[in-house]
């Protein structure tokens, strides 16, 4: 396969752990990159083609074109002959040479591994890590301009850390060959922190050398509905995205069909292979008759659902319209196409305004999609492994010297090299190490409310208790028992005024799970990464809010709508061994003491994440990738 | 650590009190400062049973510790001293934690989960 690209991708087994240098790359292969590296014979281009299945995407507009309309719609077969019968994506602008776009689809199965779209050949690669080519690299403040559209600052910085964000923001050097982003704090490219679903956005609303304002008010204001997005021919197009000296008729193309398709289809990733979209644009080079079965189907798509007989009809007669002019230049083809389109876009919106689905409402529902993207990266990024020099670091302290040795010293808390052991895969966790790290995330959390109060946001404070409050109030020998800590929460004070109060459990010195008391939504809920229930725990603790309201408050709490929940193990990420419960304990109190979700974390974080306890131990901080929390 | 019939100790705690014994902390200290103000602390652990430790308010908890585990049986490393469910270090004294005669200290064994 062919590609003008001007970027390459450095192999997976020199990518494993972090960002190197493209040098290293010289001095292994003697060759410079350049942008005219990429031939064939360079092994250069084996490992280009490692991202297909996995990282598969297709531009906005595709999706949105294409995907959208034609997962509704069932044997698209307009759409599927245009494919066979071109043998590649049609191509609006004849001056570029057919070389230069892969066939799609590929026809042999390894091919299809290797082939991508061709706006893919062109743009960005998602392997491990993406390089960027100067031109490329312009598209990088709108991207920051576009998360940063999508959520507050904080969701940055809390995922980036300040340094990073001001890295990315710092002028470019256009002049180098290569830029190497910053590390996204997963330890994966900036690029790829943002998701996948963003991403398509992105490419779809980029054009070369955007204004970035124009790029984050574009999304503001629903990019879907008011990118330039051009027709699927446009977009398809290779020299779109080398950047220079295009320019493209903005009246010729027309408005995406944003409203065409469901939401929920945008954002499927799609591991199948990519359908070109059943836009008008792709019956460029059909004959008459596919081309009247196309638009018919279109128009189908468009107005099926009310039936509505007027638009229908008018549509029609458009499409009848323009078929009677048909035969002449392209050019003036595609504009009547998109005349067609725009037609057709209208009923869709007029029928939609009558009761249908603002694209207000679409664009909430794509945010949340986005936003629950981002939380799944910083989930990512919080659990990911420690750099190499972090891991030696944390086998250091745990094997060299004396087993009673103090190796970090804290929270009154004097951590021995014994307890840190504890941490050793396999092996169970003592309190010490699940205490301690509560009293980092206690630390951690004080200094998120700081950072928020700074900014001028209110932010309730957590609570952690330490895992021999919940021993003491219900003991194994006495029940439950108030007395015993009555006075425990002196230091938090007003246990009321939190917004998630912890509780690290130990069961029978056998078992750690973690409780939460949601003191604003009046919810207990217990997290037991290995099948119980914990209803007896979520009773003690109502009955503890009632009798600490009574003790503190002086008044009866009525504990009546408070809400138990159970740990409900297909909620509950499980474990997979005898021994990572303690882990697993404080990865969520980690990610829900910062309103992260617990489901995407599951047993395989878990041998990385008990060398971060012991780092963050040890460094008496939490930190990822070496960003200050 | 003995283990307690829990009967015997759920109904009250002045059934604990009888399990009560006295213990003073023997100090350096004892010849030069005489009049050193000592209090008296209760151990309570997890079964109920209650220690009586006589300290003086110079004197680092340290002591108190030590002489508990020795008392026990158990290596002072497994023990966990709280006040007020905050941890007590080594070398604070009964003035710096501001204790009072009769403070209760909570003592509980190192707790382990895996499964």
């Amino acid at each position: 396969m062919s590609h003008s690209t001007s970027f390459f991708t450095r192999p997976r087994f020199m990518l494993r752990r972090k960002w190197g240098h493209h040098d290293e790359r010289e001095a292994r292969y003697g060759t410079k990159p350049s942008a005219e590296s990429n031939s064939s014979e360079t092994p250069n281009s084996f490992f280009r083609g490692s991202w297909r299945t996995s990282t598969s995407w297709a531009p906005f507009s595709q999706v949105y074109n294409g995907a959208s309309t034609s997962s509704m719609v069932p044997g698209n077969e307009a759409c599927q002959y245009d494919q066979q019968d071109t043998g590649h994506f049609p191509s609006s602008d004849p001056s570029i040479p057919e070389a230069t776009t892969p066939h799609w689809p590929p026809s042999h199965p390894h091919q299809r591994q290797t082939a991508c779209s061709p706006i893919d050949s062109n743009f960005w690669h998602f392997v491990d890590r993406v390089i960027f080519t100067r031109e490329e690299v312009r598209g990088r403040a709108p991207l920051i301009k576009l998360v940063d559209g999508i959520r507050s600052e904080r969701y940055l910085i809390n995922c980036y850390g300040q340094t990073q964000i001001d890295k990315l923001l710092a002028p470019i050097d256009t002049k180098a060959d290569y830029i190497h982003l910053p590390r996204g704090l997963s330890g994966r490219p900036l690029v790829k922190w943002v998701s996948m679903s963003e991403f398509r956005g992105m490419c779809a609303s980029l054009t070369p050398i955007p204004s970035p304002s124009a790029v984050s008010m574009g999304f503001r204001k629903g990019v879907l509905a008011e990118s330039s997005s051009p027709v699927a021919g446009y977009a398809f197009s290779p020299k779109r995205h080398r950047g220079e000296g295009y320019s493209h008729d903005q009246s010729a193309a027309p408005r995406a069909l944003v409203e065409g398709g469901d939401p929920s289809t945008c954002f499927r990733e799609s591991h199948s292979t990519p359908l070109p979209p059943p836009s008008i644009a792709a019956g460029i080079n059909m004959d008459k008759q596919k081309l009247l079965e196309h638009l018919q189907q279109i128009s189908d798509e468009y107005l099926a659902d009310d039936g509505a007989t007027t638009a229908a009809l008018e549509a029609e007669a458009r499409v009848e319209g323009v078929l009677g002019g048909f035969g002449g230049a392209r050019d003036p083809l595609r504009h009547a196409l998109a005349a067609v389109e725009e037609t057709l876009r209208k009923h869709s919106a007029a029928r939609r305004e009558a009761g249908g689905k603002d694209w207000r409402d679409r664009a909430a529902e794509i945010e949340a999609r986005m936003v629950k993207d981002v939380k799944e990266e910083m989930v990512r990024a919080r659990m990911s492994s420690l750099a190499p020099a972090e891991v030696k670091e944390v086998h250091h302290v745990l094997r060299q010297g004396k087993a009673t040795d103090v190796v970090a010293r804290g929270f009154n808390v004097d951590m021995r090299r014994q307890d840190l052991q504890t941490c050793n895969p396999g092996t169970w966790l003592n309190d010490e190490v699940i205490n301690f790290f509560m009293s980092l995330l206690k630390e951690r959390d004080d200094s998120f409310c700081a950072a928020a109060a700074a900014r001028g946001v209110e932010r309730r404070k957590n609570w952690f208790f330490n895992s021999f409050f919940m021993s003491k109030l219900l003991d194994d020998n006495n029940g439950y028992k108030y007395a015993n800590v009555r006075r425990w929460s002196r230091k938090a004070g007003d246990l009321f005024s939190y917004d998630k109060v912890f509780f690290p459990v130990n069961i029978r010195n056998t078992h750690w799970c973690l409780a939460v008391i949601y003191m604003q939504e009046k919810k207990i809920q217990y997290f037991d990464s290995l099948v119980g229930t914990g209803r007896e725990y979520l009773v003690a603790l109502r009955q503890y809010i009632a009798d600490e309201h009574q003790d503190k408050k002086k008044s009866a709490l009525d504990i009546s709508d408070w809400e138990l929940v159970s740990s409900d193990r297909q909620v509950v990420p499980q474990q997979g061994n005898g021994a990572d419960c303690g882990c697993f304990a404080s990865a969520f109190a980690y990610l829900l003491s910062e309103d992260l979700p617990i489901n995407y974390i599951s047993q395989a974080d878990m041998p990385a994440f008990r060398q971060r306890l012991v780092y963050s131990i040890v460094k008496k901080a939490l930190t990822w990738n070496g960003e200050d929390a | 650590m003995k283990k307690t019939n829990p009967l015997y100790h759920s109904s009250s705690s002045t059934l604990a009190n009888q399990a009560r014994t006295m213990a003073t902390v023997k100090t350096d200290t004892t010849a030069t400062e005489p009049k050193s103000e000592s209090i008296t602390l209760r151990v309570k652990d997890q079964t109920g049973e209650e220690t009586m430790f006589k300290v003086k308010k110079t004197t680092k908890m340290e002591k108190v510790f030590a002489s508990y585990a020795g008392r026990k049986g158990v290596n002072v490393d497994s023990l966990r001293f709280l006040l007020d469910g905050q941890r007590i270090e080594k070398h604070q004294t009964s003035a710096e934690l501001e204790l009072e005669d009769e403070d209760q200290i909570d003592v509980m064994l190192e707790q382990l989960g895996g499964c």
